[in-house]
């Protein structure tokens, strides 16, 4: 892969992606050029933070508050988790269980326990629990192959 | 071979709702044709517990699994009594029916699962993984 950086003062940020042929590498770079910049406003000890879409690993609904995970951080947003699924649709979020919303481009791999549970592995070594009836969900958001 | 067995039983399924619906547009409603809808109908629901059940408890397998034999149960005994499938003073057969159709659900469901978790699985490392032409 080619990387050209430019300096034009004249114009706005401009990215172009050249490509041979459409594939996952392809789908992913434009997917991250994307949500790069987009964010989400959460709450912490008070004071209000801009969340970029990227570094959000979970978003988790508990006793109708709604909590946004990233690496080494929790924010508290006003949304609820069901605005939060439609705003990040387009992006590599998928619903895991009733409460929860989980970026697959942080998930490192599924494991199903002795106990028939399902666990989510994440790239921060987290493990969230998922239900099976999201499974094909899971899947249609992997194979889609533009994880950021 | 589980494909094929797979695919067998599902044609089956198909030709018997299909034949069962032509003869029951074709000729007179049967005791047969009867039976045949409602285990069409007691699958609907079956399917409708199932989903419900795991949207609930899916954080408690224990508490899923229980719940849900329990409603099906209650459902089947609900649905059998109002169609005489048997008699009132001997519906404990109905535990007779019911626990392998259940248990073998159950194993085909974890076994389509695991199945699916393997394939998302080696999806997930294949991103990991850098292609040859970046590494040049």
């Amino acid at each position: 892969m080619k990387l050209i950086v430019k300096e034009n003062r004249e114009k706005e940020l401009t990215v172009t992606v050249e490509y041979p042929e459409q594939n996952n590498q392809v789908l992913r770079i434009i997917n991250k050029m994307k949500s790069e910049g987009k964010f989400l406003i959460g709450n912490e000890s008070g004071r209000s933070y801009k969340v970029l879409i990227p570094e959000i690993y979970y978003i988790e609904s508990i006793d109708k508050r709604t909590f946004v995970y990233t690496k080494d951080a929790v924010f508290r947003t006003d949304k609820r988790l069901y605005q939060l699924e439609k705003e990040l649709k387009e992006y590599s979020f998928v619903k895991v269980s009733r409460n929860c919303l989980l970026n697959a481009g942080e998930l490192t791999h599924l494991e199903a326990l002795t106990n028939s549970r399902l666990e989510a592995n994440l790239t921060n070594g987290e493990k969230i629990i998922i239900s099976r009836t999201y499974i094909p969900e899971i899947k249609k958001v992997v194979f889609r192959g533009d994880l950021i | 071979m589980k494909k094929y067995i797979q695919s067998s039983l599902l044609l089956s399924s198909i030709i018997i709702i299909v034949v069962t619906f032509i003869s029951f547009l074709c000729f007179d409603y049967t005791q047969d044709m009867k039976f045949i809808f409602q285990i069409v109908l007691i699958a609907f629901l079956g399917m409708a517990v199932h989903y419900a059940v795991a949207y609930i408890f899916y954080d408690s397998f224990l508490k899923e699994l229980i719940c849900e034999y329990v409603v099906i149960e209650i459902t089947v005994l609900i649905v059998g009594c109002i169609n005489g499938w048997f008699i009132r003073s001997n519906w404990w057969m109905s535990f007779i029916y019911i626990t392998p159709i259940f248990l073998l659900a159950y194993l085909l469901g974890i076994t389509h699962i695991k199945k699916e978790i393997l394939s998302i699985n080696k999806k997930l490392t294949e991103k990991t993984e850098v292609p040859d032409e970046e590494n040049k």
